[in-house]
């Protein structure tokens, strides 16, 4: 296969009889899948959408959003999975920033994106999936003509430039990476997949609900995160593979389920985005049997590495060996490998890679450099070629496991008449994870609850801080610069 | 005998912030009626649920999250009264 229409072609003629989305209410063979996505293809086609057209995705985990991304392929246009819960600045933004035409998304959405669109450079309609069911089915279909080397997908890295930067894979680059993770997992039509990871984010789309595609397996998506239901799908519907964030095996870990659930059937549970402590990844195994593992990835990278040691227990702080044809390097400041065991900056050499951002050609010079992804992250390689990291030396804040850039919190509260200067951190959650915390330097009258509305409605709720300190003054550096590390207690 | 309302409502201001981290000074002027979502301690969804993992500890109560909606972290009253209800519920039924 050389694009992902093909596999899509494929995969829904190999497995058609076989389950490829399970929901409470429907199985959805591959084959039902395939004529639903050649409808909404069909439709997309018929409004215009034209091959490398982009086309934005904004919807929760669902057969609707499985539909969406690959009726978006099929019509041979650029998919941008988006959040569900990004906000008037996001939508506008994302809508110029890639030229959506078209965003599918349902009536929940439509009173954001009815006042965002007038005021969008670009021209951008609406599809709505309470419309979908009526469309007519396709009975012939050709997958469209696309070059494997082109934009397939984009996604957006927050970084240390400001605005998120823009990340094209092509269908290449994502066919590598399926293919790498069908590998790693020995995954099979057997498997099947809880799909509870948020599509829109690169974790449950590449390693949820597109592999357990690639594999022909069965996904069972969840729209939310909810405890019980999560417990009693695994143990009824046998699940074998949990792709998810820290925070939902912690919370899982954390829970006084009565009784135990019977997880048995899990073969993988994988933990991406954000560290996972050890003691609740030893609390998941005391309650569930079963270990969780940890991938690194990233949106520029893919899948990099994944532990799947034999003696898991002893080296659970590591993100493992990277996976077959990925190359891990540690740097110095100087850019100079360091020796084993010692910490540096992560670097990655990997075919499923991005070679650069869209439109910043000065950033990429410094983080694209002969042939390898400078990540930003911390770590160190044991002798064995293990990765461990250690930290980050870009400022990101990781809120469960969504990355937030602080100069785009920081831009929403400086437009605030009462704020002089501010500067956000993520401030070490118990869980691993980090909170948003605003310091501010007044100018005027504001309080935390002012400054928060402000921020209401513009981001997405999740990057609004959470707590707000006051300050007469910043502290800086010889330089002028804020010290950001004195903020975060 | 179960915990009181007040115990309960001090409760889960030692939650807010010793386990989620939130502005103290907040919490301390916090009564009644004031919410713990959006306007008010400004909790999201992630960590409303984290604060009822840390409810169920405390009180040795299940909560399921179909009852984590809005409308039960809307003030600290609500949250109060339905943790004091589950109390009882378990020592009705212990």
């Amino acid at each position: 296969m050389r694009t992902l229409p093909e596999l899509f072609l494929h995969n829904t003629a190999a497995y058609a009889a076989r389950p490829a989305l399970v929901t409470p209410e429907r199985t959805f063979t591959y084959a039902d899948l395939r004529a639903d996505v050649l409808a909404l293809a069909a439709d997309l086609a018929r409004r215009g959408v034209r091959p490398g057209d982009r086309v934005g995705v904004m919807l929760r985990n669902g057969p609707e959003f499985v539909t969406a991304y690959w009726a978006i392929l099929g019509a041979g246009a650029v998919a941008v999975p988006l959040n569900d819960e990004y906000r008037h600045n996001e939508i506008l933004y994302f809508i110029d920033a890639c030229g959506l035409s078209l965003i599918l998304t349902n009536e929940s959405h439509r009173e954001v994106c009815d006042a965002v669109l007038p005021q969008a450079t670009t021209p951008c309609a609406l599809s709505f999936s309470e419309t979908w069911q009526a469309l007519p089915p396709v009975d012939a279909w050709q997958p469209p003509a696309v070059d494997p080397a082109a934009p397939v997908m984009f996604q957006f890295s927050s970084g240390s430039t400001g605005r998120p930067k823009r990340i094209a894979r092509s269908h290449a680059k994502i066919l590598w990476e399926l293919d790498a993770l069908a590998d790693a997992f020995a995954l099979t039509p057997d498997d099947r997949f809880l799909g509870v990871a948020p599509f829109s984010h690169v974790n449950g789309l590449m390693r949820s609900m597109m592999a357990s595609f690639r594999a022909g397996a069965s996904l069972y998506p969840v729209a939310h995160f909810d405890r019980q239901v999560v417990a009693e799908l695994i143990e009824h519907e046998r699940l074998t593979v949990f792709i998810g964030v820290p925070f939902m095996f912690i919370v899982l870990a954390e829970t006084r389920f009565d009784p135990a659930p019977d997880w048995r059937s899990l073969r993988w549970c994988i933990s991406a985005s954000a560290p996972l402590p050890i003691k609740y990844n030893r609390a998941f195994h005391d309650k569930f049997g079963t270990h969780v593992r940890q991938l690194y990835g990233s949106t520029e990278s893919g899948s990099m590495s994944v532990n799947l040691s034999d003696d898991i227990a002893q080296t659970l702080d590591s993100v493992g060996a990277p996976l077959p044809g990925i190359a891990f390097g540690i740097v110095d400041d100087g850019a100079r490998p360091v020796p084993a065991d010692t910490v540096g900056e992560v670097i990655v050499s990997s075919p499923g890679a991005i070679e650069g951002y869209d439109g910043f050609p000065e950033l990429n010079a410094e983080v694209f450099r002969d042939g390898f992804f400078h990540t930003g992250d911390l770590g160190r390689l044991d002798a064995r070629g293990r990765l461990y990291l250690q930290g980050r030396l870009k400022f990101l804040i990781n809120k469960s496991g969504f990355k937030i850039d602080p100069r785009e919190v920081e831009s929403v509260l400086e437009d605030h008449p009462g704020v002089d200067q501010v500067a956000v951190v993520g401030v070490p959650t118990p869980y691993g994870d980090e909170k948003v915390k605003a310091v501010i330097v007044r100018r005027g009258p504001c309080t935390e609850i002012e400054l928060a509305e402000f921020c209401r409605g513009k981001i997405a709720d999740f990057k609004i801080p959470s707590v707000f300190e006051f300050r007469d003054a910043m502290p800086t550096s010889p330089t002028g610069k804020i010290r950001r590390g004195l903020l975060t207690s | 005998m179960g915990p009181s309302p007040q115990e309960i409502q001090d409760a889960i201001k030692r939650l807010l912030v010793d386990d989620l981290q939130a502005d103290s000074a907040v919490i301390a002027g916090a009564d009644l009626t004031t919410g713990l979502l959006g306007r008010g301690v400004g909790l999201d969804s992630v960590e409303a649920l984290r604060l009822a993992l840390g409810l169920e500890r405390t009180f040795d109560i299940r909560i399921p999250d179909a009852d984590l909606t809005a409308a039960l972290f809307a003030t600290l009253g609500a949250l109060t009264e339905y943790v004091h209800r589950k109390t009882r519920e378990r020592e009705a039924n212990p």
